[in-house]
């Protein structure tokens, strides 16, 4: 047994011990079983379907090795294309949602940060589409972008401008994507924000205002840079949840069109069960796997070094 | 925005003060205006359930509408097994929400206050499956569950759900923080494992501990990745596939039916945004917690 | 872990089957359908009648949903070894199903039963075979497209509906609408531009082939004589004649459009015709029905499903399958449907009973499409042609919506068609 991070200080432990030590490790092991069964085995199995030619239909695959990579990545071929302009997708529809939550979340914190009764009303309603299933209310937003009959579209004709083919027009698909995923999350950037920016010692301030500071000084020298441990927090979170997005798409765009908002795990679903190539969709989910822990390993790192302040 | 400190009292002040009632007027009318903006959809939603199917297609749209058509209600309870759906949620989501508690805070019992060998090894296991989504997992998970006979079945829905890594990180933090002093004492009052975590532990996280539940109860109640890769009888659909269903079932009539597909919509949100509102104060001051980190 | 789970499954079906056998009790067969509402009594009408005349076959109807949800359901059950021992199979599952192995062939039964199958229209029923071998029965068959147009307005303004596509401009010349600033504000027709099924028989009756070779492996998609009927349709579109109907509402709407009149007409699959023909009398429109106009040829793709069985189904479960498929397909199965949707007469047997030439003299406009129930046939039977299918309607979306030019977006979309095909 190897040592316990603990104080005792005895080599041999007594049977006493031995059993708390084992019934606090019982403790543990429905999580870590459950882990093992649906995180860690399931991941061993992606890569080992990825070596096989298996297509959900037949009971029978054997291996081929690493056909389905080369796949992916020869340039000859559709898979390499469809991986890149997949993953170009994604980090499109990523960076919009990372960077447009964090700025507008905390252009919203700023304007909502009055105490009063009203104010604390206007910020509930203004969280509230976060906790709406996305399914109803992406349902709303079908009717909204609709080009023929949704309200948007009617407005622009009332003010006689051309309307837009929001969701079926490949140059607007993605960006009404993103609309719809910002309306869900900037009220919750807006809430961290605020509650980061409350947090704030009030010395920076008044040291800062005797240094005869005007408000937008304040707020560029000293608010965002010591709110900067949020931003980040606020980044990373979204950044790995916008990667994994796929009921948005599914609701709104199904991908389409000409898979402008084909994301990487709408089209693992595509490739599984529309085309029934499960050794493929298990490939692209290994690469898709491998990118998430190295953008979480590389996240982590940063942040560890990056911003330490006492505050 | 920061305050300005007023440095020229006197004749300016009056000005100065002027200038901070408009700016906050300005601010109150700015808010006010974005609250509107971001409500508007949900509205239309409500709205556009009540309308008859005539006033829906109307090229210049009504925002209010000209009669109240309840019937869209009882049409969709009509036509799909609503309650059917709501109850499945219920369950499901309690019963994963149940199970999430329980091994969460046994487990944030264990990698906090717990002592065994290869604590905090094991401990990176969990940090681990944080980074792994369902959605990297779900092909071999699925075919798993589907040989084991466990589609359209409860137990193939809850289970692999069962268990947040999520919850477990965040409850060990606040675990951790609480002083060996109080588990001391009561250890010294003859309480067992169980008895520490139900009357050391837990009270004393109270607020983070209903945060986390009630987080994980909403997003239970909208989980739809592996919902939908389970299910594909009604009768075991919950809400947030269900309403994708909805959709699909009005294949090329959706435009005509819009009015019954919004109340579809509005019946599966209300019970979470009643919650919401219930238990907004654990919600919102999860946040601090959260941006603290 | 796995093995010892398989070898319980096994031994838990080995039990099951063994004591019904022994108790000589009736073969129950699962069958899971996809049809809904006004068809369901009645068929269980005619299910009820079957079970009547055969007392050793009990059949049990499940709803599975969509023709998505039911594919779906099916590979699960594929997977887990309990499969229901017939499904309505949308005919576009069919070469991949059978592929596959998840459909048993029928031959045998046919051959064992000494039955005979001519009675069945002949593209319909080639429509459920693959590789030689039958897997099924046409049930549910649809025109696509059928052209549906506004009655009303054609005996109003005397407007012809073209049987050619050199009378087809024409036609839209009369048809369409156009307002003083030159928008048009009723079109003469609207194209389903989402599915093959309904645009791709434009190019089969001016002479187009999907494939030049008979493996299946050149495309002919990108021919002259295809590309000549692309711009005589890009022309349509930018005159502003044709509406070309592409992306997530466009069946909605589409449908809409004639409904209140802002199309002519539309081609759509027959299946829909009881959904127009109430919408539009609505409207004060009555609604007309047509087979698309012919060029070189006289065509039009198969839509629907029909009925398979299942190959993991046990033999006696297979057997019952075979018989119960027949039944319902004959004239009173097939009248059920024909009456509640808009599908077609599978047989001639149905086709020449007193009930559908009285529905015929209730609905004349039907016989303008049962008059060429041998004129429809299933798009070709390759396993990538769905894909090559969303290529070319994504392809041509392009070309008559996003402004590319015909040559290069011809290019483009035959560079991907090759690709899906190289990558078989």
């Amino acid at each position: 047994m190897s040592t316990a991070p603990n104080t005792t200080k005895k080599k041999k432990m007594s049977p006493y011990k031995l059993r708390g030590r084992l019934a606090d490790f019982g403790y543990a092991l429905p999580a870590l079983l459950f882990f093992i069964v649906f995180t860690y085995y399931p991941v061993v199995e992606l890569f080992r379907i990825s070596l096989t030619n298996w297509n959900l239909m037949k009971d029978n695959y054997a291996y081929v090795g690493f056909k389905n990579y080369i796949w992916l990545f020869s340039s000859t071929g559709t898979g390499l294309k469809r991986l890149t302009s997949s993953l170009s997708v994604t980090f499109l529809y990523t960076l919009g949602e990372v960077f447009g939550s964090c700025v507008l979340g905390l252009l919203l914190a700023l304007l909502f940060n009055r105490m009063s009764r009203s104010f604390k009303i206007m910020r509930t309603l203004v969280i509230l589409p976060k906790y709406v299933t996305i399914s109803a209310s992406a349902l709303v937003f079908l009717w909204l972008y609709n080009e023929s009959y949704g309200v948007f579209n009617q407005l622009y004709t009332a003010l006689g401008v051309t309307p837009v083919n929001w969701l079926g027009n490949k140059d607007t698909a993605l960006l009404s994507v993103i609309v719809f995923s910002l309306w869900r999350s900037v009220g919750y950037a807006m809430m961290i924000y605020l509650s980061a920016i409350k947090g704030l010692s009030q010395d920076y301030f008044e040291a800062a205002a005797l240094d005869g500071a005007n408000g937008r000084q304040i707020f560029r020298y000293i608010t965002v840079p010591l709110i900067a441990p949020t931003t980040l927090f606020l980044g990373v979170t979204s950044f790995l949840a916008a990667m994994k997005v796929y009921q948005t798409i599914e609701m709104l765009t199904a991908g389409g069109p000409y898979e402008a908002t084909n994301v990487i795990v709408y089209w693992i679903y595509s490739l599984a069960f529309k085309s029934y190539r499960l050794d493929r969709a298990a490939a692209v989910g290994v690469v898709f796997f491998l990118i998430l822990l190295i953008c979480t390993l590389v996240t982590m790192k940063w942040s560890d070094r990056k911003v330490n302040y006492d505050a | 925005m920061s305050e300005t400190i007023v440095k020229n009292p006197g004749k300016n002040y009056l000005a100065a003060a002027r200038r901070r009632r408009l700016r906050a007027a300005l601010q109150t009318f700015c808010a006010l205006l974005l609250t509107l903006i971001v409500v508007f959809p949900l509205y239309w939603m409500l709205i556009s359930s009540l309308k008859s199917t005539d006033e829906l297609l109307l090229s210049h749209p009504t925002f209010f509408p000209k009669e109240l058509h309840f019937e869209n209600y009882s049409a969709v309870f009509q036509k799909f097994p609503m309650g059917r759906f709501m109850l499945n949620s219920l369950i499901v989501t309690t019963a994963c929400t149940i199970i999430q508690v329980i091994t969460g805070v046994m487990a944030a019992y264990a990698f906090s206050k717990g002592q065994f060998a290869g604590r905090d090894l094991l401990f990176t296991l969990i940090l681990g499956a944080l980074m792994v989504p369902m959605q990297v997992t779900f092909i071999p998970t699925y075919i798993m569950v589907s040989r084991l006979g466990w589609m359209n079945t409860y137990i193939g829905l809850v289970l692999p759900e069962a268990v947040s890594a999520y919850f477990i990180f965040m409850l060990r933090q606040n675990f951790k923080a609480v002083d060996e002093s109080y588990l001391d004492a009561a250890r010294v009052d003859g309480m067992g494992r169980a008895g520490m975590i139900r009357n050391v532990l837990v009270p004393m996280c109270k607020p983070t501990v209903i945060t986390v539940t009630v987080i994980a109860f909403i997003n239970g109640w909208n989980s739809y990745f592996w919902p939908k890769m389970v299910t594909t009888d009604n009768a075991y659909r919950t809400v947030s596939i269900a309403l994708k269903e909805i959709l699909n079932a009005y294949a090329g009539n959706e435009i005509m039916n819009f009015n019954q597909i919004m109340a579809a919509a509005l019946v599966c949100v209300i019970p979470v945004v009643v919650l919401f509102f219930f238990c907004q104060k654990y919600i919102l001051t999860g946040f601090s917690k959260a941006a603290m980190k | 872990m796995k093995k010892l789970l398989s070898l319980l499954l096994a031994l838990a079906m080995f039990a099951g089957l063994a004591l019904p056998a022994m108790a000589e009790e009736p073969v129950t067969i699962e069958f899971w359908y996809s049809f809904e509402n006004q068809m369901v009594e009645q068929i269980m009408t005619v299910i009820a009648a079957f079970e009547e005349a055969n007392p050793g076959i009990k059949v049990k109807p499940t709803y599975a949903g969509s023709y998505n949800e039911s594919n779906q359901k099916l590979l699960a059950a594929h997977a887990a070894n309990a499969v229901p021992a017939v499904q309505q199979t949308v005919q576009t599952s069919i070469a991949t199903f059978a592929e596959n192995g998840v459909l048993a062939p029928i031959d045998q039964y046919i051959a064992a039963n000494n039955d005979d199958m001519s009675v069945y229209a002949k593209g319909m029923y080639e429509a459920y075979s693959y590789n030689g071998q039958q897997y099924g029965v046409p049930a549910f068959c649809s025109v696509c497209p059928t052209m549906y147009y506004n009655k009303t307005f054609a005996t109003n303004e005397g407007i012809e509906i073209p049987k050619t596509w050199e009378e087809f401009d024409a036609f839209l010349r009369k048809a369409t609408v156009k307002d003083e600033n030159g928008n048009t504000t009723r079109y003469g027709c609207s194209f389903a531009g989402w599915g093959s099924a309904y645009f791709g028989p434009i190019f089969w009756e001016n002479g187009v082939e999907a494939f030049e070779d008979e493996e299946m492996t050149k495309t002919g998609l990108g021919s002259e004589k295809a590309v000549n009927v692309i711009k005589m349709l890009k022309g349509w579109v930018d005159e502003g004649l044709v509406k070309w109907c592409y992306g997530t509402n466009a069946s909605t709407n589409m449908r809409q459009s004639l409904i209140d009149g802002t199309s002519f007409a539309v081609f759509h699959t027959c299946a829909v015709y009881s959904v127009y023909q109430p919408a539009l009398a609505n409207n004060g429109y009555e609604v007309g029905v047509a087979f698309p106009p012919s060029g070189e040829k006289t065509i039009a793709d198969l839509g629907g499903s029909g009925l398979t069985i299942m190959a993991k189904a046990t033999e006696a479960q297979k057997e019952a399958a075979y018989k119960f498929i027949r039944w319902l397909t004959q004239p009173e199965g097939n009248l059920v449907v024909i009456k509640a949707t808009g599908y077609m007469p599978v047989t001639t047997e149905c086709l020449e009973s007193e009930g559908c030439k009285e529905w015929v003299v209730a609905n004349p406009e039907l016989k303008n499409l049962y008059d060429h129930m041998d004129d429809v046939y299933a798009a070709p039977a390759s396993p990538v042609w769905s894909d090559i299918a969303t290529k070319w309607s994504d392809g041509l979306a392009q070309i008559f919506l996003e402004g590319v030019d015909v040559e290069t977006g011809v290019e483009n979309m035959i560079e991907a068609i090759n690709e899906i095909l190289a990558d078989m």
